[in-house]
């Protein structure tokens, strides 16, 4: 048996002398005695310690073998995924002013008609082939809720259809939750809604500021009340979008939703992000958060964590170290624009060179449009933090050199920040989506 | 994913986290935004 490539070690911050031990691979986590560890190096093990650290993948039979089935994954995946996920970006109208949305005077009366929702509806039976089990979509905006009809509209026939597979269809909204009241979210719920996303920017003083409605009245007490309705009936989850400025105040959020009765048991995940910079000539759906921080300014790992500490720290529940597969490299996962463009990224939308054709006519071959398989180069696939990166995130790339010919290597960032997340983890006993 | 805080018959090493089985792998798609993680399962 030799020790596994995914494997990153750090002291134990509790009991000093040992180490904890990590699999990005595996996700597997545990403390050891320091010198059980070196002697592990040293080759030397007991039968007893082999067990236990090869069930958790962190001794593995062949380096080789264990290095092809990671790079082999998101292959695997493509071939068994049992479902379709769809973005739906119903329009760009909102009405909401937030201060940093760079959309701003593109946004307009920009809908999704009904003759491109019914081929919509069209486009994804024919790709719901036999073998497949789920169907999520996922409507964006802009304001998904200013389109609620034609929501609703597709879902009943996207209900219809999958009822009659006997396989199941579900759907989410990235919403600014002031139209989701206790009437709509019934409603929905009744046609497959199980989750929302809200974005609230910390506190009231400053949500407020940051995201009035168009009139520039406050909306932050309206999404409290609408959240208190609602979180009975579909999975709240909740975004904010923090600055250097500001981000040190997000906690009193927290305090805010647990003295209103929202406790950690009423809300899904919580996660906050950076206000991204965009160029000029993106045009993307409102509240598109990709990737994740970049060490370009220190202030965001200092943000980073606290802000997950203190989330943790109060039980509510944040996004865990994982395996995440970037849409991108997934076969049945697709970004419909509002006038049935086709792209594989919500960041990407609007940005011709990165169109992957149109509902209504053909898919392109988008495999060098969007660089796909970049990772697969001997510096990542050497890396021990590839199981977590495989490049990163192309959007990320995009932004910084607006194309996506280079890879996001996460490798800095993980550096400087897993070990923190990992010992958060232990720590609070970190459960997602349980 | 299973955990135990500790493991009783091994002083040595502690799990905390079984983490994924291998066998029945779930990815979350990275949908960056998404009001929900999608759960997929690589080895049905």
């Amino acid at each position: 048996m030799e020790l596994s490539r995914y494997l990153k070690y750090y002291p134990s911050s509790e009991n000093p002398g040992n180490f904890i031990l990590f699999s990005t691979w595996r996700l597997s986590k545990v403390e050891i005695w320091a010198e059980t560890f070196r002697a592990i190096e040293r080759g030397v093990i007991s039968p007893e310690n082999e067990k236990v650290l090869t069930g958790l993948g962190m001794l593995v039979p062949d380096r080789e073998e264990e290095k092809a089935s990671v790079i082999s994954l998101h292959d695997r995946i493509n071939k068994h995924s049992p479902g379709i996920n769809i973005i739906v970006v119903m329009n760009l109208d909102c009405n909401f002013a937030c201060k940093y949305c760079f959309e701003g005077g593109l946004k307009g009366d920009l809908y999704m008609s009904g003759e491109t929702a019914d081929r919509l509806i069209d486009f994804i039976k024919e790709r719901f082939t036999e073998n497949k089990k789920t169907l999520l979509v996922d409507f964006y905006g802009g304001e998904p809720l200013l389109s609620s009809d034609l929501i609703k509209h597709i879902s009943k026939k996207l209900k219809a259809f999958t009822e009659e597979r006997g396989v199941s269809y579900s759907f989410s909204l990235v919403t600014n939750g002031a139209l989701l009241n206790r009437k709509i979210a019934i409603e929905l719920a009744g046609l497959g809604l199980k989750g929302v996303k809200i974005t609230i920017d910390g506190p009231a003083h400053i949500h407020n500021k940051n995201r009035p409605f168009k009139s520039g009245a406050p909306s932050f007490d309206l999404l409290i009340k609408n959240i208190k309705e609602t979180w009975d009936i579909v999975k709240i989850n909740l975004g904010g979008n923090f600055e250097a400025a500001n981000y040190r105040d997000f906690p009193l959020l927290l305090d805010y939703l647990e003295k209103e009765g929202l406790t950690p048991d009423k809300i899904g995940v919580i996660k906050f992000d950076p206000v991204a910079k965009r160029p000029e000539r993106v045009m993307n759906p409102t509240d598109y958060r990709g990737g994740c921080i970049t060490l370009d300014e220190p202030w965001l790992l200092e943000a980073n964590d606290l802000l997950r500490e203190d989330i943790l720290r109060r039980g509510y529940k944040t996004l865990n170290i994982s395996h995440k597969l970037c849409m991108i490299e997934s076969q049945n996962s697709y970004v419909v624009n509002y006038d049935g463009s086709l792209y594989k990224c919500p960041g990407f939308i609007g940005i011709e060179e990165y169109n992957i054709g149109n509902i209504k006519d053909e898919i392109f071959k988008y495999n060098d449009t969007y660089n796909l398989g970049i990772w697969k180069n001997d510096r990542c696939i050497d890396c021990e933090y590839l199981p977590l990166c495989y490049g990163g995130c192309r959007y990320m790339t995009f932004l910084r050199d607006d194309n996506v010919n280079a890879l996001d290597c996460q490798k800095e960032y993980l550096d400087a920040t897993l070990e923190t997340m990992i010992k958060q983890e232990i720590k609070y006993s970190l459960r997602v989506g349980k | 994913m299973e955990s135990q805080k500790k493991n009783p018959e091994n002083e040595e090493i502690r799990v905390f986290d079984n983490g994924q089985n291998m066998d029945d792998l779930i990815i979350m798609i990275a949908y960056c935004c998404s009001a929900i993680l999608i759960p997929i399962r690589v080895f049905p």
